[in-house]
């Protein structure tokens, strides 16, 4: 051997497959083999098979019995089954692996991708619940379901922040359709998991939360595409942002919001949108059996629907597009949810609660156990109590976006705690039922002060608007009561508050910060920019420990000192490295905590 | 019943003792692994396709190695890099260059690469050359069957090869490797 051919060797034999990749594709050869096998007779294969199965090399060691038999009848020419795979299947990693990957790459707009990749999120969601239908939801399978899940929610929501700039429309759209479409899933999971095994419930629980972190994730795109778009609660301010620019409390020019013409475009679009799910939704509904109480249920959302698209149409008609959008918007969730809490409990045969609108009980059968009377009692209140909170949202037009954005999230997060200690009386774990409908109450209380607080000093909103603007770098010195409106302790959860100290050239900053569930760590650290006067950034990072967490808010302290001099201005907040929002108040901490032994502290006495 | 079972334990046998070394040749051809993948994934389903009309594979490795260039000939197409005529203008080969290639006898060049810089090399080698170097002595496959997988007559393939390796040595010396 020459020693070119030696040295040429020598460079190349480290390159080769990895294992696993080897083995993935000998695994989906074998199963390309299958689908596709070679020509020989019928009957001479059927005896073969009968003979003894006759192709040996097929039982190689990755396959199980119960697969094996799955490729016997499917050579025999019954239905080539991928499409119906599950996690755990051998043919489950050609349906997603080839057959959604081709799909997908034959997509060619944006928007289509994102449909397709929010599909798929939906159909490993279906596949889990099928799984735990079938009682076959093992930690082993949860595990795959939930990979996968996040890496196409991931996708899309990666694609979506791509997009919230050119097309904050489309952006509005795939996330809300996500998040419908998401919460459908959370009540078919939270509803299986009431029928499920002992054993498998833990798994399904873990993978209700994820969802839930993830809805909550694109709630929050939702909302802030919204904005982007522009809408304005009050058809007026629309008009007002035109004309008057240089007014400081139309929080529309402020907030960088979109063209009128570009508000237009949305309004028609979301009617269009609107309508086509009304018709499906009516076709689903059309199907169900005439006194099914689903179908009532249905019916009845559809109708309320009916009235906000009807309310939208006419407000086009007045050209009053932001609050068309609103109501629009409205109409379209409502449309698509009833279509797919018709579709998922026609698929799973299940009842799925109405959140709001239900009068079924899943805990009735033990109603003499006084325990859970009362339980169902306060469950009873809390979701009277959501209800009001909507109605007021409802009849009150022109709260500001931010308020009914927030007063929105309260009631989400109510609903699932609701949700979730519903599943637990099922389960007859009355303790934490007990916590889940305490953590119920507390927060749809939250939603109603906060409501109720908007719609009595309408007033005080605009106030509050300009005072968090989202990129103000400028910050009044002095502490300013910028939220007249919401009692002082309710968590502002998309806005940071700091607390700002100076004593002997040190500043402290501290305050809370609210994390989506407690499985979260805070770490607190400051950049100083050493232009003079200083401008200090606030840098907050979380990080998430565990999956299988409550979802419940929790409060975490952080402290952070830095030495500069005292003309040093506070330049901003960065949470996990994004800016937020926040408000700066003068003074010492005034939160107050039930539990400072847990509060992580972290500080930092030199300034970098 | 015997004859397909042979033809697919045979076929499975060839993916055990052909997948690495495709692989490593797709690499080398197309400097990206996830592509390379999808290359003799892709191999591997023409050739079963081939074999699932009737039809039958005697030898697999030369079977393989060809369906294999045909697929890197198509991305290359698709891309529209370069023509491989372009490339190469085989007018002029002198016949007297060619015993030493068949023999597998490269001593004359005598390089002494230094093994990491070899790949970075080869990526910059051109196309038409960069596929016989690469089958002949990452492959190791013998000019013969070279010719048999490019579809070319056994000079030709020298030639190249030979042509591959100048370009090679010279590219090297600048370098000073």
């Amino acid at each position: 051997m020459s020693n070119f051919e030696h040295s040429l060797k020598k460079a190349t034999e480290a390159v080769r497959m990895d294992e696993s990749d080897r083995s993935l594709m000998r695994e989906r050869l074998v199963t390309y083999m299958e689908h596709k096998p070679l020509r020989i007779d019928m009957q001479e294969k059927a005896s073969a098979v009968t003979g003894g199965f006759g192709f040996s090399f097929f039982r190689a060691h990755h396959l199980s019995g119960a697969l094996i038999i799955a490729l016997v009848t499917s050579t025999f020419g019954m239905t080539f089954a991928a499409a119906d795979a599950l996690p755990g299947d051998l043919l489950y990693s050609v349906k997603v692996d080839v057959n959604e990957e081709v799909l997908g790459a034959m997509l060619t707009s944006e928007e289509r991708k994102l449909d397709w990749e929010r599909e798929r999120a939906e159909r490993r969601l279906e596949e889990a619940s099928q799984l735990a239908v079938e009682g076959r939801l093992d930690a082993e399978r949860k595990q795959e379901v939930s990979r996968r899940f996040a890496q196409h929610t991931d996708a899309i929501v990666k694609k979506v922040h791509a997009v919230e700039s050119t097309d904050p429309f489309l952006a509005a759209e795939v996330a809300g359709d996500l998040e419908v479409a998401l919460d459908t899933h959370e009540a078919v999971l939270a509803r299986l998991i009431v029928e499920s095994e002992e054993s498998e419930r833990d798994e399904a629980k873990a993978l209700v939360s994820e969802v839930r972190t993830v809805a909550n994730k694109v709630m929050q795109i939702s909302n802030d595409a919204d904005e982007r778009i522009g809408l304005s609660e009050d058809g007026q301010a629309v008009a007002t942002a035109a004309t008057m620019v240089s007014t400081d409390t139309d929080a529309g020019v402020t907030t960088g919001t979109a063209s009128p013409l570009v508000r237009e475009d949305a309004a028609y679009r979301i009617r269009e949108r609107a309508e086509e799910q009304a018709q499906q939704a009516d076709e689903l509904v059309g199907k169900l059996g005439q006194t099914s109480d689903l179908r009532a249920q249905a019916e009845a959302q559809i109708t309320s629907a009916r009235e906000a698209l009807a309310r939208g149409v006419s407000l086009i008609e007045e050209n009053n597009h932001g609050q068309a959008y609103r109501e629009l918007r409205q109409a379209s969730a409502i449309f698509q949810k009833v279509s797919r809490m018709v579709e998922a409990a026609t698929l799973f045969n299940i009842s799925i609660l109405d959140e709001t609108n239900t009068n079924e009980q899943p805990g009735e059968r033990n109603s003499d156990n006084a325990q859970q009377s009362k339980l169902l009692e306060r469950r009873d209140q809390v979701n009277t109590n959501l209800s009001e909170v909507r109605g007021l949202l409802l009849t009150h037009e022109g709260l500001p976006e931010d308020l009914v954005g927030r007063v929105n999230a309260f009631v989400k997060d109510a609903m699932a705690y609701v949700l979730r200690a519903e599943i637990a009386m099922v389960l007859e774990q009355y303790g934490e039922a007990d916590r889940l409908l305490e953590n119920a109450e507390r927060v749809a209380n939250n939603a109603e002060a906060v409501a109720t607080q908007a719609v009595k000093s309408d007033d005080a909103v605009e106030a509050d608007n300009s005072g968090i603007q989202e990129d103000s770098f400028v910050v009044p010195a002095v502490s300013t009561p910028t939220v007249p409106n919401v009692p002082p302790d309710l968590p502002r959860l998309d806005t940071v508050t700091v607390y700002h100290e100076y004593m002997d050239g040190v500043h402290t900053y501290s305050g809370v910060f609210y994390t989506p569930t407690p499985c979260f760590t805070l770490k607190a650290d400051a950049r100083v920019a050493k232009s003079l006067p200083e401008q200090v950034t606030l840098e907050l990072t979380t990080s998430e420990e565990g999956t299988n967490c409550p979802f419940q808010i929790d409060r975490k302290a952080y402290s952070v000192q830095v030495t500069a001099s005292g003309m040093a201005k506070f330049a901003g907040v960065e949470v996990n490295g994004e800016t937020s929002k926040f408000e700066l108040k003068e003074g010492p901490n005034t939160e107050i905590f039930e539990e400072p032994a847990s509060i992580p502290v972290i500080r930092k006495t030199d300034a970098e | 019943m015997k004859w397909s079972m042979d033809q697919e334990k045979a076929f499975l046998a060839a993916f055990d003792a052909y997948a690495d070394a495709l692989y490593r040749h797709g690499y080398f051809r197309v400097s990206d692994k996830e592509r390379a993948q999808d290359l003799v994934s892709d191999t591997f389903a023409r050739t079963w396709d081939y074999l699932a009309k009737g039809n039958v594979v005697e030898d697999f490795r030369p079977f393989l190695y060809r369906t294999l260039n045909h697929l890197i000939i198509d991305e290359y197409r698709k891309k529209r890099v370069e023509s491989l005529d372009q490339l190469l203008d085989e007018q002029d080969v002198p016949e007297s260059a060619f015993h030493e290639l068949v023999e597998g006898s490269l001593e004359a060049l005598e390089l002494s690469l230094d093994a990491k810089r070899v790949p970075e090399l080869l990526a910059e080698m051109p196309e038409g050359y960069r596929e016989v170097v690469v089958l002949r002595y990452i492959d190791g496959l013998q000019p013969r069957e070279i010719a048999e997988v490019l579809g070319e007559s056994v000079n030709v393939v020298s030639v190249r090869i030979h042509r591959g390796m100048t370009w090679l040595q010279k590219r090297a010396v600048e370098r000073g490797m």
